[in-house]
């Protein structure tokens, strides 16, 4: 077993760059980001139709 | 189905002061509703539903904006530990449920006195120990962990509350990451708090009746912050972080500490 984590490398390695860099976001992200969103639409279905 | 937007920003903040410092939701939230009148069968299982599906989506977030990557096959440090922290919190809470439900009460003024004053003094000692002592970072130390995640589940177990005060500082005290540390957090949270639903649904069976007349309110806030807090973290150096979990702590514990000796 190594002497240290590997827990938090790419978040290391993410904060050895710029805030710009850091602010940017993967295509793939926004397309997850609408798809939560698309779930929280359903939840909020759900809650009106059984609470 | 009502939206109630005091509930929701008030749910918005506490939600994203929790996914970004590990801790504060249950503890913060619980006591204010408390104040405007509901009841903690209208509150407890309400924030545990609440927490449990944002609880998800936060651990989601953080995976793919790299606050801390999980992996199950193989499982990775980071999902070892949280299913460690998991383990120690559902047994926890499953008691609390239940004990509170056969009403065997342990003396509450000592217990909370005792949680709140434990993560004042876990705040104030992470606070020194950037200050002072100069750590490895990310030195090993599983034993450590394993005690302080032990520790959060007994405090929570016997009503005490500061269960992600305790691991989330006791993370950061065995060399994890503060990013990670707060993320892997949200993980186990979000399975305690599964668990945590099903002691109700449990009971409910033996006819307490739950009211989930908050849960849409609750929910949005937390879901907003749930998308919003993983970025926040990705963006914000690994510094302001350091400095900003055990502040929290300090203002968690005092915030306990107030409600004990007004109450």
């Amino acid at each position: 077993m190594p002497d240290n984590w590997e827990i938090g490398k790419e978040a290391k390695e993410l904060d050895q760059k710029s805030i710009l860099e850091r602010i940017k976001i993967e295509k793939s992200s926004i397309k997850k980001i609408i798809g939560v969103l698309l779930i929280y639409c359903f939840t909020m279905t759900l809650f009106y139709f059984f609470l | 189905m009502e939206l109630i937007l005091f509930i929701i920003i008030l749910a918005f903040l506490f939600e994203s002061m929790d996914s970004m410092a590990g801790m504060g939701f249950g503890t913060a939230l619980s006591p204010l509703l408390f104040l405007f009148g509901y009841s903690p069968l209208q509150v407890v299982p309400t924030i545990l539903i609440s927490e449990a599906i944002t609880g998800i989506i936060d651990t989601f977030f953080d995976h793919e904006f790299k606050n801390v990557q999980y992996s199950f096959h193989p499982l990775n440090d980071a999902t070892k530990i949280a299913l460690i922290m998991s383990f120690f919190g559902c047994i926890a809470i499953f008691a609390s449920i239940i004990l509170g439900y056969l009403a065997i009460k342990f003396p509450d003024f000592v217990i909370k006195m005792y949680v709140a004053i434990l993560v004042i003094f876990m705040g104030v000692s992470g606070f020194i120990r950037i200050k002072l002592i100069k750590i490895e970072q990310s030195k090993r130390r599983l034993k450590m962990l394993i005690g302080f995640s032990a520790l959060a589940g007994f405090n929570k177990g016997i009503g005490g509350g500061g269960y992600g005060p305790v691991i989330t500082l006791g993370q950061i005290f065995s060399g994890i990451y503060e990013k990670s540390a707060t993320a892997i957090v949200s993980f186990a949270e979000s399975l305690v708090s599964i668990v945590g639903i099903l002691t109700f649904f449990l009971i409910s069976f033996a006819g307490v009746v739950v009211d989930l007349v908050l849960l849409p309110s609750i929910f949005t806030g937390g879901f907003i912050a749930a998308l919003l807090a993983p970025y926040l973290v990705r963006v914000f150096p690994n510094k302001i972080w350091k400095y900003f979990i055990p502040i929290y702590a300090i203002g968690i514990g005092l915030f306990s500490l107030l409600k004990i000796i007004m109450l």
